[in-house]
């Protein structure tokens, strides 16, 4: 295969213009003033010590790693069961259940997290925590229907039904055969889900109050008054959380998250 | 003067070097074969010639012309894969009509050419499907369409055959060798198949290691291979190590053979299974191996014996009739007229 | 029997997407339908598409939409096949150079092309510094600023997308073409190009439903002069408390997502038609 030096170039660029911003970022974060600045002048921890002790930051960091777990979790224990149905059984009305699971899909986020605002929260009492919760559940349930169901779309049901015939009962053959052939699948299914929740900006633009709001709108209210480099340092912090689960997963379970 | 000439031609995948200073030359008109097992550097030929592989160090000369860095889609040769390559979002009117298009044929001219192609290679009425409704021989026939349709002097096929079943595969070989000469292409060919080459090839290359062991004629090559090498790719199978002694050839045990080479050098006496004879009992003399059945296998019309003698276990193919049981008593035959003797390297 | 199972592992999900998502998404939808005295009504409609700064924001979300993802395509094209190329060990690795943005934040993504482009941002510094230019550039709260944004942030779904399908087209095809007198660029477009369409359907109705929906990134590249639908839901919502006109926009977002998402897989459908039949 002949390398052609223009398309090498092109794609040089692209991934520059993707990762690059990433790389300026990290280097003004060390950024020894108050402005934001590249080549950095000088060099200190100072906003990261920042970032870090920055109680809204403190209390988004907690808030958003929780709901993104309940989510996930919850989204997870209502969407296997139904992708192993959708998966094993042929019964009528199933491509309208699959749809119907896949649905909130067509709603953007930002939509979803208003709608839950209006017509949700004030029937369950006002709560904002719950709120964000079952958004991130929203988000999470057809990402897990998608992931899983594709895993057991390879899966050979037969194994599961040898357990049965050598006396296991249905619920333990589910699980001493299903889910060990689909683990790594419902893993990074698991990881992306919470990644994605973490991460996501929308749900909270609507579902926020002044104590409990998630990271990301913690950081946007704050770089609505001013930029400085605390939030490039939060951001890395971000990033390197991001990095560091790629390599554990991949290093210690095998599995490369992709999208 | 030759067509298709490769000059001292070094050639591979990066560094991978799998040709050196590799010759070759193919005269117009010809079918030659590359035949070899996998990774004997056959196919490397195939694709230097045509392009796809970078020539390191050499020439290679087409028509008298240096072609050696001209651009695949100049060269103007036809090249039919072992994958066949159809363009599968494309019917089997317009893969064949693709080279057509490329050179701005007009569209009554494209229409007529494609459509008598079709026809030719027994396609007719399948214009509108598309590769993946097609059996693996009529994909076989649309490639074959697609690169002659374009009327090119050379035809380069790689195992072309090796994807179909063994009654179309006798099926397309003749079909093959019919169209070449109809056209009057210049078509190299390669394969592992011995059977298939030697059937359709005015000429045959058996290649080993990246050179060519021996380049000949299939019934020159069948009769008399130049070494171990290409013998054992013909069929012989039964080698006897021979030791000169004395002004003659014997084996260890101090069986005479009488090769009528002029040679010093130690020689290997061969012959095939169904040409040795196999005679009952112990009977010494010239050429005869005397040994024991140890193993009796019925082949239909033939039976297939190894014998054990005191140079090792040979086969021996003998008419059905001549029956004989193991732990028998017999001495092997080699007929001077269908002995070969190769150098022992 | 059977489809008593597959009700009763199906149930939970359900009534929980009832309950958290379709009820009260069709409530607000709803809702906009319903003038005060209780009458079905499209006068809120007629309102909100009878005001040029709702119109302009609508059509300024369809466009940008539009152009991220042609230019993700156009340079998508070439780069993933450079990547599907790319040996085993270096292709992994561009596809998690690729897969990290991705995993990263939409609001990091933002900052650091705050961080670039503002007033004193990096590219103004240097640009300054060289003495290119003598007072800085406004490229920061505007469409391009937008346009950069959303680029990179879509850019990588649209990469994965055309390298997952380019993967599996065999470079014999390319090779076959070239046989027959095509150039390699023209093998390329010929072979290459047709054979990809499907994961540019793919790629291409994520990116253009992501940058229709986005919101961190108009929220921090864009100014108040280049409001998208987004935007405008968030000032109607949040600064304006004008609900009706929020709802409205909520239901409007929700049509043209759906209706990205039909017209893509309808050419999606008969593409697969013209491959299968």
């Amino acid at each position: 295969m002949k390398k052609n030096p223009l398309l090498l170039a092109i794609t040089i660029l692209t991934y520059i213009f993707l990762v690059g911003p990433m790389l300026i970022m990290v280097g003004t974060s060390f950024s020894s003033t108050a402005a934001v600045s590249f080549p950095p002048t000088g060099f200190s921890w100072q906003w990261y010590q920042k970032a870090l002790t920055l109680p809204s930051f403190q209390r988004g960091f907690v808030t958003s790693l929780s709901v993104s777990l309940i989510g996930t979790v919850v989204a997870m224990l209502l969407g296997i069961p139904a992708a192993y149905a959708l998966n094993k059984y042929r019964f009528k009305g199933k491509a309208l259940v699959n749809g119907f699971f896949l649905s909130p899909t067509l709603v953007p986020a930002l939509v979803l997290g208003f709608a839950l605002l209006r017509s949700f929260i004030p029937r369950i009492g006002g709560s904002i925590y719950i709120g964000l919760a079952v958004g991130y559940t929203l988000i999470a349930l057809p990402y897990i229907i998608r992931t899983t169901g594709s895993a057991m779309s390879n899966f050979d049901f037969s194994i599961e039904e040898a357990a049965r015939s050598l006396g296991t009962p249905a619920v333990p053959a589910f699980f001493l055969t299903v889910i060990p052939n689909i683990r790594s699948g419902l893993i990074s299914a698991f990881i992306l889900a919470f990644i994605n929740s973490f991460n996501d900006v929308s749900i909270g633009v609507f579902i926020s109050s002044p104590g409990t709001m998630t990271l990301p709108t913690a950081m946007q209210s704050l770089i609505i008054g001013r930029l400085d480099p605390t939030i490039a340092a939060a951001s890395v912090l971000l990033m390197l959380m991001t990095i560091l689960l790629m390599t554990l997963s991949e290093k210690l379970l095998g599995i490369k998250l992709r999208r | 003067m030759a067509l298709l000439e490769l000059k001292n031609v070094s050639a591979g995948y990066g560094k991978n070097i799998i040709l050196k200073d590799f010759c070759i030359s193919i005269e117009e008109g010809m079918l030659v074969s590359l035949l070899g097992s996998s990774g004997c550097g056959k196919t490397t030929t195939l694709r230097t010639m045509a392009g796809f592989i970078d020539v390191v160090d050499g020439q290679f000369l087409f028509d008298g012309r240096d072609y050696t860095h001209t651009p695949i889609h100049k060269r103007g040769f036809g090249y039919v894969f072992q994958s066949y390559a159809l363009f599968p979002h494309l019917n089997v009117f317009d893969n064949v009509a693709f080279g057509l298009k490329r050179q701005h044929v007009n569209r009554t001219d494209i229409q007529k050419r494609v459509t008598e192609m079709l026809g030719r290679v027994g396609l007719d009425g399948f214009a509108d499907r598309l590769p993946a409704d097609m059996s693996g021989g009529q994909r076989q026939r649309v490639a074959l369409a697609r690169a002659l349709v374009l009327k090119p002097r050379v035809l380069l096929m790689d195992e072309p055959l090796s994807n179909l079943d063994a009654r179309l595969r006798v099926e397309m070989r003749v079909e093959i060798r019919r169209l070449q000469q109809e056209m009057g292409i210049t078509a190299v060919y390669v394969t592992h198949d011995q059977e298939e080459c030697f059937s359709i090839s005015d000429q045959v290359a058996i290649m080993n290691n990246g050179h060519i062991e021996q380049m000949d004629t299939p019934i020159h090559i069948y009769n008399h291979p130049v070494n171990e090498f290409t013998a054992r790719f013909v069929g012989f199978e039964n080698f006897v190590p021979l030791i000169r002694e004395g002004g003659q050839y014997r084996t260890a045990s101090g069986v005479v053979f009488d090769p009528d080479k002029a040679e010093t050098r130690p020689l290997k006496a061969a012959c095939r299974p169904e040409d040795l004879q196999l005679l009952p009992g112990h009977e010494g003399g010239i050429r005869h191996l005397e040994g024991e059945i140890v193993v009796a296998t019925f082949l239909g019309k033939q039976m297939q014996y190894l014998v054990r003698t005191a140079e090792g276990n040979y086969l021996v193919n003998t008419a059905a009739g001549m029956l004989c049981a193991p732990h028998d008593p017999v001495t092997i035959f080699f007929p001077p007229d269908k002995t070969i003797y190769t150098v022992d390297e | 029997m059977r489809k008593r199972w597959a009700l009763i592992l199906c149930a939970p999900g359900i009534v929980f997407l009832v309950l958290c998502c379709a009820w009260p998404v069709l409530r607000v939808v709803l809702q906009t339908l319903y003038s005060d005295t209780g009458a079905v009504s499209f006068a809120g409609y007629a309102d909100l598409f009878g005001k040029s700064f709702f119109r302009n924001s609508l059509l300024r979300t369809l466009r940008l939409a539009a152009i991220t993802t042609l230019v993700c395509a156009a340079v998508g094209i070439p780069v993933s096949f450079y990547i599907s190329r790319m040996a085993e060990k270096r292709k992994s690795l561009a596809i998690s150079l690729a897969t990290f943005p991705l995993l990263t934040s939409a609001i990091v993504r933002s900052i650091c092309w705050i961080v670039l482009l503002g007033k004193k941002g990096v590219i103004n510094n240097v640009l300054l510094a060289v003495g290119l230019i003598d007072k800085p550039l406004s490229i920061l709260y505007t469409e391009t600023s937008m346009l950069i944004g959303y680029i990179q942030l879509f850019m990588p779904l649209m990469l994965l997308s055309l390298v997952g399908v380019m993967e599996s087209i065999d470079d014999e095809l390319l090779q076959a073409a070239q046989t027959l007198g095509c150039p390699r660029i023209l093998a390329f477009m010929k072979v290459v190009v047709p054979l990809s369409v499907s994961g540019l359907i793919t790629g291409g109705m994520l990116v253009f439903t992501g940058t229709m929906t986005a919101y961190a990134t108009p929220s921090l590249l864009g100014g108040t002069k280049t409001k998208v639908l987004s935007t405008l839901l968030d000032q109607y919502a949040n600064i304006n408390s004008d609900w009706m006109s929020a709802s409205m926009v909520a239901a409007v977002m929700i049509f043209f997502t759906i209706v990205v998402n039909v017209l893509f897989s309808q050419i999606a459908g008969r593409l697969n038609r013209r491959q299968d039949a």
